[in-house]
This record gives C-alpha cells, structure tokens and sequence, in this order.
C-alpha cells in the first residue's frame, strides 16, 4: 500500500480538512488530564509521550452515554424513534494497543446472534488512523509487549502515522476506508526512501521489544481452575471496589440500560456500567449471585483472561496498564497474572487428608 | 436493525393469579399483526416487557407457540421492581413494548417420541405452562409419550393457571399431581413439598426427558431424587433467571462463567450446569 510523508504544517492541513468533514477524535488535554476525545481545534492535539491518554478512545465507539431511541407518551399510547445514524468519524493517532482494544469491542457487539447493529452502524462509518510509537522504554505498568502487541504494530488500521525524529510524519494507508477518507486532504507526496527506511528502522526495533511473556492460554488453563481460590479474597481485601478500572480499561465494555424521560419525552440510553459494582448483578427479588468484593473482583478478571478468551479466542486485555496506573489501593493487574501464573495446578483431592499433616 | 427497540403491543387481558395479587398475567396483543409472526417463539424463551420512562424488565414468555393471536406474561410484582410494580398499576388497553422472543429455550425437538417429566415450585412455572399448553395440543400431543406433571405452591391460593391445571387434572392423557406446602379449608389435593412429592410420585427415568423450573431450595432438594430415580444429566433441563438488560448477550450482567444466560440460556441441561461455577 501506499505511504505518505507529512510535515507539521502538512499535517495540520489534512486534519483541518478531515474536521471540516467528519468528527475528528484524538488525543487532547482535558483540564489537564490526557483524554481521547473530539478534537475542536488543531492547537487541542496532544500525543502523550507513550502513546496512551488516560482516557481510551472507547469512548468514541462506545459513548458512555448513548440514545437507543426516543420516545413520546401518550394517555395509553407510546411512539418510539430510532437516533439519527451514526455520522461519519475518525479516530486520529490510536495506539496499537487500544486498536486491539477496539477489536475486543467489535467482536463483542458483533457476535452472533444478536450483533448490536447500533455499535456497527458506528463502527463501520469510523476510520482509525493508527499511531506509531517510537519510545523505547515504556512506562513500568505498560505491559503491552509483554502480550504480544508492539507500539508500532499497524494491524486492523485503516491508516497509521509513525512521527519520525525530524518531526515529520509517514502516514500508511492500509485500506480502502483509509483512502477514501485520504482522499478528502486532497493530494500529499508520496515517502521518500530514507523516511520509509527510518519507519523500518522502528518498527524492527519496537518488534525486537515484544517479549510475549504472557502466556494467555497457559493463564486460561490455570483459571479454569481457580474459580475457588483464596487469591480473589487477597486481591478483595484491598479493592474499594470504585470500578474506575473498568471505567478506563479500554475492552471493559458492561452497560446499564435506563429511561431518562422529561415529561411526556425522553429516551432509553445505555451507560456504562460495571461487573466491579453491587448492584450490577442483584435481582430485583433482592438476590443477588455475586455478593461480595470478592467475587466481582474475581470476575473481572475471568471474564478477561479465561471467559471472553474462551468465547472469542482474543484476550480481554491489552495490556495497556491503564487499570494499574489508576488503582486507588494498588492492586497490580501484571503481580495477579503473575501469581496466576505460578499458581499451582488445580489439586485433583477430593479434600480428604492424604497425609497425617493435613490432620 | 436496532436491537433495542421493541414491538409495540397492547395490554389485552389481565388476570390476577393469586390470593395476594401480586402476580399477574398479562396477555398481550401485537399493534402490527405482522410483528406476531416475527416473535416466533420456543418454549422456554423469554422476552422483554418495556414500559417507557419506566425500563424493561426480562420475563418467562407463559403462553403457547400456538396460540396463535398474542402473548402471555406472569409477572410477579416487587416492592424494588420498578418495571413490574408499574405493569401491576397498568390497565387493559394500555400500549407498552416488547422485545424478543429471546434466550434458547426448551429442546423441543427432543421431545418426539419420549416421556416427558415436568417439575415446578411457584410462580416459576410460567414457561413450563407454556411447553405444556403446546405438548398438550392435539398436533402435538400424540408425538409425544406420557407427561408426568409435579407443581406446588405455597398454599391453594397461590397455584398459579389453577383452572387450567385442575383441567388438566382431569384428562387422561397427563398425569398431573398438584401440592401445596400447606392447604385450606378448599384443598382436598396433596400437601408436601415437591422434592418429596417426586419421591413418592417416583416418575420413570426411562427413555424420559425432565424439565425443572423453581425456587433455588427446590432444585437443590430435588435434583438429587432426580439423579436417583435414574435421570441423567444430559436429560434434565433447568431454567435458570439472571439480572438483564440487553438480553443479547452485550451488556455482561448474567453471565455465569463463560456463558451469557440471555443467549446461551436461560434453559441448560443439568450437565451443562454441573460445569458451571456457583455464581447464580
């Protein structure tokens, strides 16, 4: 495919082109705080250094809030109506972690039998320009590489932009979606030799990177055994059980349905929602199957690394430390895979003592 | 299509099912004829009951296939039931939604040829009433070997379907055997619990398929006479109810392990429970 060469001002003019007509997502400071969000002016751009905003661009496939349709009442007389269609959008400079992340997402709300036709009505009007990352050493809770993903990988990108160390760009265009929406920018000059060999260069290095330490299928196997273990009541004790890892994780994906209603008006919207909170499972009979910190605790976990492996064949985590960077009590996703890891296996006993010292 | 928005019915009939008035059933009638044929139902599946600026609430669909005009809906009412308590409020002639059918259902295309068991405990009936109003229909009826019927209540005054089940009480082609846990001055029938009524009714296991659906207390009490009598666990099947909002297998509340109880179930045979974890 083809590759383009950008420079700052060369940049600039293709997103003031995509904004003019599309929503443009990227990464953009927030009082302060990195957020994947809609970027309104160029001057808002902000790459964090390791490619990661705090806030995942998740939100931009799936609005923490979101109309499922709108309604009006009657005496005895209800009208619903669907929201307008999804409008076209791109998502600017998405690390290959959290494309990944949005991959998780895809196969979720596209699983038969029921695919979410609302989540893919989006999705198929998104455009994802993928972002290179050259930095060599990432930040201790990053442990993407170790899962297998490298901060150059331009896999499932419509398009990806590596910034090269002159502070120009090569822009690779990976799908149709992706020049078509090139297309809008008008014409830019093809990659001269030397930028595409330096993009080479680090994507070799960024690959030399992926340690693949973790092993998902050996931590499923060890899972399935672990529904009984005493590591979720250790992981317990700590957890506050606020949720805001779930919040930022970037394939956490659980949602609430509500009726908002003004009057005679309103909508029913789905937000998000958590496996991390009481309620979340409790019946309306007052039952509730998971009662305790415990058990949520242990569910975010099989549902990452055992059940949505299980069902989807794609880990329910990327690695992208977002969980571990915000933990109010620093509970430390990479020390749980680790003691998983090392947990010993499943014991076969049927619990009776096997020798005189379990008397 | 969008998954969430319902079909709109109309509250058609209702009818109070027990002493305390807290469960009704709800027949409803499609606004758009051609949406009754898009809700082609199996026992056993579900769907959502959807008042607007209230919620949905996910509900055992309690009528027959075959009945061919509308659709039915037990709904008990809860004090904490934002959903039900306003369905209970709700008269004849209202509009609401409704949105499915959903979950897998009963293996009906097992039946043929077999005998069939049905156990039940309370208002958990509802699907069960459905899989029997279609067994005991005369296209259905004669594919199928005998039915042996176990249902209790609390009390008379909480049989649900009572007319239908003294009804059925009365042919010959269904052996039906009612129970309370404690009767009146009005029941004449058996009083005990259902896990002993099992016991004593002692179903045979032969070339049989058993379908349970109750209280916790009663599956756990009659589950082991089943395995006893001989039932085997790829022959016994369970339905099982979970909190749910989508009801597509999206939203992550009823999973039980790796398997969404709003797609994967809400019925799973007894072996497929022996895999999962206790979360439920």
């Amino acid at each position: 495919m083809e590759h383009k060469q950008l420079d700052k001002a060369s940049l600039a003019a293709l997103l003031t082109s995509l904004m003019a007509e599309q929503t443009v997502f990227a990464p953009v400071l927030r009082d302060g705080v990195s957020t994947f969000d809609v970027l309104a002016d160029i001057g808002d751009l902000a790459f964090p250094a390791d490619g990661i905003p705090r806030v995942a661009p998740k939100q931009a496939v799936m609005p923490r809030t979101e109309v499922l349709f709108y309604y009006r009442l009657g005496k005895n007389t209800e009208k619903m109506a669907p929201p307008p269609p999804a409008e076209p959008q791109v998502l600017f400079g998405v690390h290959p972690c959290d494309v990944q992340a949005i991959k998780v997402l895809d196969a979720v709300f596209g699983a038969e039998p029921h695919p979410d036709e609302l989540y893919l009505a989006r999705r198929r009007v998104t455009t994802v320009v993928g972002l290179g990352v050259s930095q060599e050493s990432v930040p201790q809770h990053r442990f993407f590489e170790k899962m297998g993903i490298s901060s150059m990988d331009a896999r499932d990108c419509d398009l990806f932009l590596t910034p090269l160390a002159d502070e120009t760009y090569v822009l690779e265009v990976l799908t149709e979606q992706g020049q078509q929406l090139l297309e809008l920018a008008g014409e830019l000059p093809c990659a001269d030799a030397v930028a595409l060999a330096n993009v080479g260069k680090l994507r070799k290095a960024a690959e030399e990177r992926v340690t693949r330490e973790i092993d998902v299928d050996v931590l499923q196997e060890k899972l399935s055994g672990m529904f009984e273990s005493e590591m979720w009541a250790g992981i317990a004790d700590k957890c506050v059980g606020c949720g805001a890892c779930a919040y930022l994780c970037p394939t956490c994906h659980c949602f609430d349905i509500q009726d908002e209603r003004r009057g005679d008006t309103g909508s029913r919207v789905r937000n998000w929602d958590t496996c991390q909170f009481e309620e979340f499972t409790k019946h309306a009979s007052g039952h509730n199957p998971r009662t305790s910190q415990h058990g949520r605790a242990r569910q975010r976990i099989m549902h990452k690394f055992e059940y949505g492996y299980r069902n989807f064949g794609i880990p329910f985590c990327t690695g992208c430390g977002r969980c571990i960077g915000v933990c109010p009590v620093n509970n430390n996703l990479l020390t749980m895979l680790d003691g998983i890891r090392k947990s010993d296996p499943p014991s076969e006993s049927d619990g009776s003592p096997t020798s005189p010292d379990e008397l | 299509m969008n998954p969430y928005i319902p079909y709109p019915v109309v509250i058609d009939r209702i009818t109070a099912e027990n002493d305390a008035a807290d469960l009704k059933t709800f027949r409803l009638r499609f606004k758009r004829p051609e949406d009754r044929e898009r809700f082609a139902l199996r026992c056993g599946q579900f769907a959502e009951l959807s008042l607007l600026g209230h919620g949905e609430a996910p509900i055992g669909i309690a009528s027959s296939p075959l009945d061919a005009d509308y659709v039915e809906f037990t709904v008990k009412r809860y004090a904490t039931g934002v959903v039900t308590t306003a369905l209970h409020q709700s008269d004849v002639g209202r509009e609401m939604g409704l949105r499915g059918p959903l979950g897998n259902g009963y293996p009906i295309e097992r039946f043929a040829g077999k005998n069939l068991v049905i156990i039940s405990g309370g208002f958990a009936v509802t699907t069960l009433r459905s899989t029997l109003r279609y067994l005991l229909h005369p296209d259905i009826r004669d594919t199928i070997g005998d039915i042996t019927v176990v249902y209790g209540a609390r009390s008379p005054g909480e049989l649900c379907y009572k007319s239908e089940f003294l009804e059925w009480q009365a042919r010959a082609d269904i052996a039906v055997h009612l129970t309370v846990d404690k009767g009146d001055a009005t029941w004449s029938g058996r009083e005990g619990f259902v896990p002993a009524v099992v016991e004593d009714v002692r179903p045979s296991a032969e070339n049989a398929i058993c379908l349970i659906c109750g209280p916790p207390i009663m599956l756990k009490f009659t589950i082991p006479v089943l395995r006893e009598l001989g039932f085997g666990a790829d022959d016994t099947y369970l339905s099982f109810e979970m909190r749910m909002k989508c009801g597509i297998g999206k939203c992550g509340r009823c999973n039980i392990g790796s398997r969404y109880v709003c797609v994967d179930g809400p019925v799973f045979s007894l072996a497929e429970v022996d895999e999962l974890p206790t979360e439920y």
